[in-house]
């Protein structure tokens, strides 16, 4: 993918023009500092700024807008690493299928929306401020119904490094009470005035849209910098953590959790993800020992954080197969160590990740992530990343495999009885 | 082969019926690297009492076996995997069985011409043995645990349950543990024989190979194998308007109460046709109780939900008669105060005209979305055959006449009556 980039003066524009979708991407991105306490209301501004703006002060307002200009889709949204990262998403229908001004007019909405966001004399609209905090009150209620998501969390919690990944982006119900609607509006003002501002445009785009937003940015937005930190390192294990943790719920989840010291950048980028597709893929090591050849559970993956330096073991089970599973995915993972992998295996998963790789050209959602991790994390261009691939011997594998130290084992225990 | 040419949205879809009753879609995407393949036979959860091919005699199945004989099809008698098979290429492959279709597809850029005659070929090729049985059902038994985690299963289970009186929603799709465990091998053959025959299937196909030659893969796979000539009998449901249960209160482990508001229509209470009726009320449902609405804000502040109200409606089948569904659903507190405003809301029907047009104007685009990628094209095709039997234009050509008029002649017929109500709680 060949992009573009533009220099402004107080934001960075990156474009790939193309006429391949029928819709347009515009991803604007604020950076700044992180403060954990401050995630929960980063989340309420974010579901704030899609439910209402100045000019359409409601829900209903918003909605029947986002009608008009034929249901652009919008999303804000919060990512946390050595910063913080906060994205306006919008995807919308290029006018030449629908009608002239359209993208203008979508734009300005967009726009209108971040920089226009509903107060009045230094506060956020109450009545909103509070409907919002209810519906993320029972979103954080809900949420705690899903087993998978209590599992995923639960575990990475007890990773022994510091690493931004242990902080659950959605916040935390306990601080809703803490939002208000004045404290709430001076902090977004200090994050748009503040952030460092880029901009990702993807589709078919020409130079109105481009200033269209140039012309928005420039009003609203200072110059600032903030160094991006690509990979952070994990330290050796000195002890395993173990937990087991009861619950309501009927099956138990197992996560083994591995940290990956010393770890090179060819085998974050490139080795890592064909080892995990070996060992956890799909029709992988671990699908085929304690799936198919054991019938201990439905599913069992593997899957991995290539930034931190992690990679994890999971399996849904019943909880009278715990012992038996991790025996299971400690052979399995053993057996790799020992070297004992088949070309055709590493063969299969280059293809399984070159075939992700077309795939993912089909749609506009992962061009645009293509884009923004190759901008913000270095992500590999494809050519190169292919080019490696090609490359990778048996030997880097089993290397890897061997740098593997298990650091968690965590079970959400379930019922156990087998009737359940 | 004939083209079917869309309106507004100008795309084509190429169709065929072969001779052995298989019947064929394709949407040729030329800019696309991916090709997906869905393989669908009318074979559900609800499918449990049938006459077996070559027997004389109604027999009742254990319920999930449907769901079962998925899973078993890809087991393979020699050599490869299914999974392996697809591997090799990068190609995704998978499965899925709901109360009335299963479904086999696989998605991936390389080496289609295979793929997709190894589809064919596996799906028609059933390999059913007493140990490979026995394997299945530890993995299908820890699979059932899984969904009963899942609240919004028990939910949407209960809510089909309680509104008909005869079809068999009391079986949910993956069976109870009792019967997964009865399941043999002879049964998944007599169901295979009876369901998986070309005449009860269709094939889906979004590809950048030519129509014509993705046709010839299809036409020389099939013309290698013989199919019997077969006539699926039924077991036929005598289904009336009145629901099975007005009201239950189900129990999970739940934070927060689900409350589901269903009403139950025979369709030709409303003397329109079905694409009228769904095309019309989900307008309808939307301004007055949707997101469009002062309802759904104004019980929002007075905390009576605590999420959007979604509406849904589907249409059931059953001998020459057809019901038509609607489900208002949203999470509650109060679900007793929330019916007793939902019904007000339901006799008055004040919603603000001037919505209307905002709302139609936005159909044209929400067609257009169904063909941004390969999947939502092939969800659009397979929506588009499971609810008119086919795909063509007259569901476009009714969405391109949407009016007010009509709009009121339909949805002013809206009574209250035959209703069901299901809430879930802690």
């Amino acid at each position: 993918m060949k992009y573009k980039k533009i220099e402004k003066q107080n934001y960075d524009l990156y474009y790939y023009k193309t006429d391949k979708f029928k819709t347009i991407n515009i991803t604007t991105l604020f950076i700044n500092r992180i403060d954990e306490k401050n995630i929960t209301l980063d989340n309420f501004l974010s579901s704030y700024v899609v439910n209402t703006s100045k000019k359409y002060n409601n829900e209903i307002l918003m909605n029947k807008k986002y009608i008009d200009l034929f249901n652009p889709s919008f999303s804000v949204y919060d990512i946390y690493r050595d910063l913080h990262y906060k994205f306006y998403d919008l995807t919308f229908l290029d006018e030449i299928y629908l009608e002239k001004s359209n993208n203008k007019k979508t734009i300005e909405f967009y726009y209108d929306s971040i920089f226009n966001i509903n107060e009045s004399r230094g506060k956020l609209d109450r009545i909103q401020t509070k409907l919002i905090k209810e519906q993320m009150k029972s979103n954080y209620l809900l949420d705690e119904e899903d087993p998978t998501e209590k599992a995923y969390y639960n575990s990475i919690k007890l990773i022994s490094d510091d690493l931004p990944i242990k902080i659950n982006p959605k916040g935390d119900k306990k601080h809703l009470k803490k939002i208000n609607t004045k404290d709430s509006y001076s902090y977004y003002q200090n994050e748009i005035k503040n952030s460092r501002v880029i901009v990702f445009l993807t589709g078919n785009i020409n130079d109105d849209i481009l200033k269209n937003i140039d012309d928005t940015l420039n009003n609203n937005i200072t110059n600032n910098h903030y160094e991006i930190k690509t990979y952070y390192d994990v330290s050796n294990v000195s002890k395993v953590r173990e937990k087991i943790e009861k619950t309501k719920f009927k099956e138990s989840i197992l996560y083994q959790i591995y940290k990956i010291p010393d770890i090179t950048l060819r085998e974050r980028e490139v080795i890592l993800p064909v080892f995990n597709n070996i060992l956890g893929g799909s029709s992988s090591r671990l699908f085929n020992n304690i799936r198919e050849k054991n019938s201990l559970a439905y599913y069992a993956y593997s899957n991995y954080i290539k930034h931190f330096g992690i990679l994890y073991m999971y399996a849904g089970i019943n909880y009278k197969n715990y012992n038996k599973t991790i025996k299971l995915m400690n052979e399995t993972l053993d057996d790799i160590k020992q070297g004992n992998i088949l070309d055709n295996e590493i063969k299969d998963s280059k293809q399984v990740i070159l075939s992700n790789l077309l795939k993912g050209e089909d749609s506009i959602y992962s061009t645009v992530n293509d884009m923004i991790t190759s901008v913000l994390f270095n992500k590999m261009d494809k050519e190169t990343f292919k080019k490696e691939l090609k490359t990778i011997r048996k030997e880097e594998l089993i290397n890897l495999a061997n740098k593997l130290e298990l650091d968690v084992s965590y079970l959400l225990k379930g019922g156990s009885n087998e009737n359940d | 082969m004939k083209t079917i040419k869309l309106d507004i949205i100008n795309e084509n879809i190429h169709y065929e019926k072969l001779d052995n009753g298989l019947e064929i879609y394709i949407s040729y995407q030329k800019d696309y690297n991916n090709n997906i393949a869905c393989f669908l036979t009318k074979f559900g959860g609800l499918d449990i009492e049938f006459i077996p091919i070559g027997e004389k005699e109604m027999t009742k199945m254990p319920s999930g076996i449907a769901h079962f004989l998925e899973h078993k099809l890809f087991e393979q008698k020699d050599g490869i995997s299914v999974n392996e098979f697809y591997k090799k290429s990068g190609t995704y492959v998978n499965a899925s069985t709901n109360y009335k279709t299963t479904k086999y597809i696989f998605s991936g850029p390389d080496n289609f011409d295979k793929n997709l005659e190894f589809l064919l070929d596996f799906v028609q090729t059933p390999y059913f043995t007493d140990e490979n049985v026995k394997k299945e059902k530890g993995i299908i038994l820890e699979e059932e645990r899984m969904t009963k985690d899942d609240p919004n299963r028990l939910f949407f289970e209960t809510i089909y349950r309680n509104l008909f009186n005869k079809i068999p929603y009391n079986n949910t799709v993956i069976g109870t543990r009792k019967d997964i465990s009865t399941i043999t091998k002879e049964d998944l053959y007599r169901c295979y024989n009876t369901f998986y025959n070309p005449s009860n299937m269709a094939l889906f196909i979004v590809s950048n190979k030519k129509p014509k030659d993705v046709l010839d893969i299809v036409k020389n796979n099939q013309a290698k194998k013989t199919f019997k000539k077969v006539k699926i009998i039924k077991k036929e449901y005598n289904e009336n308007e009145i629901v099975n249960r007005e009201k239950e209160v189900i129990h999970s482990n739940v934070n927060e109460t689900r409350i589901s508001y269903s009403l139950k229509y025979d369709i030709s209470y409303f003397e329109a046709n079905k694409t009228e009726i769904y095309d019309y009320f989900t307008i309808f449902f939307n301004l007055l109780v949707g997101n469009l609405s002062n309802f759904n804000l104004d019980l929002k502040t007075k905390k009576i939900i605590s999420d959007d109200i979604e509406t849904s409606i589907s249409i059931e089948k059953v001998k020459n008669k057809e019901f038509v569904i609607f489900t208002i659903a949203t999470v509650s507190n109060k679900p007793n105060k929330f019916v007793k405003l939902l019904e007000e809301k339901l006799i008055t029907k004040d919603y603000d005209k001037k919505d209307f047009e905002i709302y139609r104007k936005s159909l044209l685009s929400n067609l257009i979305y169904q063909f941004v990628d390969t999947t939502s094209i092939i969800n659009y095709m397979i929506d588009e055959y499971l609810f008119s039997n086919k795909i063509g234009n007259e569901n476009i050509e009714i969405e391109k006449n949407i009016n007010y008029k009509r709009f009121k002649e339909i949805t002013d017929k809206l009574i209250i009556k035959n209703r069901s109500i299901v809430i879930l709680k802690k």
